[in-house]
């Protein structure tokens, strides 16, 4: 049986990877996670009179 | 010599020829070189651009492939509970996670501010499990924001960076099946050597397994940005087994006799 040779990276190819992993970190957060957040609170009796908004911040001092 | 810089590579390669058939990587290098926030992004990113360039074959094993999974799963979760202590107003969270939140930011700005130039802070597993029990609470009308959370910033991606990681660096597995035993290794890796590495050199259980893998192969280097790494390598000095480092972390061991004796 014929040995198999090791596999070989191809240059350049990692920067592509980083690029990647790169925007997945700074992507923004989805709109959802601040609409649980809301919904949470506004499920809540005491908060009835009191109720609050959650957006993100920036879009609140906007 | 046991510890090399990144800088002498082609020393190293002329010294011990036989090196080219395969360098063993370590973790903490393929993290570093996948991060563009680590200290050593940089160095650690042209350092594996030459070995792909000299085609030295990688070798790695599947404790390699978990400690990296589990690395970028704590940068991103660390990131995106940074990114929700930015965005939320917490006086719709309850007190204990607005709390929490508030500690982490301060924890990571201090850090930020202390050491400006070493890898941002990330959270511990046990801190990560600690949010996830608060967020796993607030629930909206689907679901709970601690899933979404792992949806929105994990969810099938972190596995795509492993696969794209793997596939740029032409990563070959090495397992303990009889080909792999014959071509690559001069005996089988037996637990009690990583028992021994964990006990007399004090490392990691993950750190262990990796380095008794490389001990146990015919391998010559091991590539690695881990300090602690190449201090085992160091200290065992058997003869052509190296450590090839980032050039400040190869200075920190040489320069400072007590560590290597």
């Amino acid at each position: 049986m014929l040995e198999q040779k090791p596999k070989l990276g191809k240059v350049g190819a990692l920067k592509e990877v980083t690029k990647k992993l790169t925007e997945l970190r700074k992507k923004p957060l989805s709109k959802k996670v601040f609409e649980i957040v809301q919904e949470n609170y506004d499920r809540k009796p005491a908060n009835q009179g009191n109720k609050k908004i959650a957006k993100p911040k920036s879009d609140l001092e906007a | 010599m046991s510890v090399w810089g990144y800088s002498e590579f082609s020393t190293l390669l002329k010294q011990h020829p036989e090196a080219k058939s395969g360098f063993w990587i370590d973790t903490n290098i393929l993290v570093s070189a996948t991060y563009d926030s680590d200290k050593y992004h940089d160095d650690s990113a042209d350092f594996i651009e030459q070995i792909l360039k000299e085609k030295i074959p990688i070798f790695c094993n599947v404790n390699i492939r978990a400690e990296f999974l589990e690395v970028h799963r704590r940068i991103l979760f660390s990131e995106a509970i940074l990114d929700f202590e930015r965005q939320c107003a917490k006086s719709l969270l309850p007190f204990a996670l607005s709390n929490a939140l508030t500690k982490f930011r301060n924890k990571y700005e201090r850090r930020l501010k202390e050491k400006p130039s070493e890898t941002p802070l990330k959270l511990s597993d046990t801190e990560i499990k600690e949010f996830k029990l608060a967020m796993i609470k607030i629930i909206g009308r689907e679901k709970d924001l601690w899933s979404e959370l792992c949806d929105d910033r994990i969810g099938s991606k972190i596995s795509d960076i492993w696969q794209g990681t793997e596939s740029a660096l032409g990563l070959n597995f090495l397992t303990l099946r009889k080909e792999d035993n014959d071509r690559h290794l001069v005996s089988s890796p037996e637990w009690e050597g990583v028992t021994d590495l964990i006990s007399k050199q004090g490392l990691s259980s993950s750190d262990a397994m990796i380095v008794n893998m490389f001990l146990s192969s015919k391998f010559t280097v091991i590539a690695s940005s881990d300090s602690d790494i190449g201090l085992t390598i160091s200290r065992l000095n058997i003869n052509d087994k190296h450590c090839i480092l980032p050039d400040e972390v190869k200075n920190l061991i040489i320069t400072n006799p007590r560590l290597t004796s």
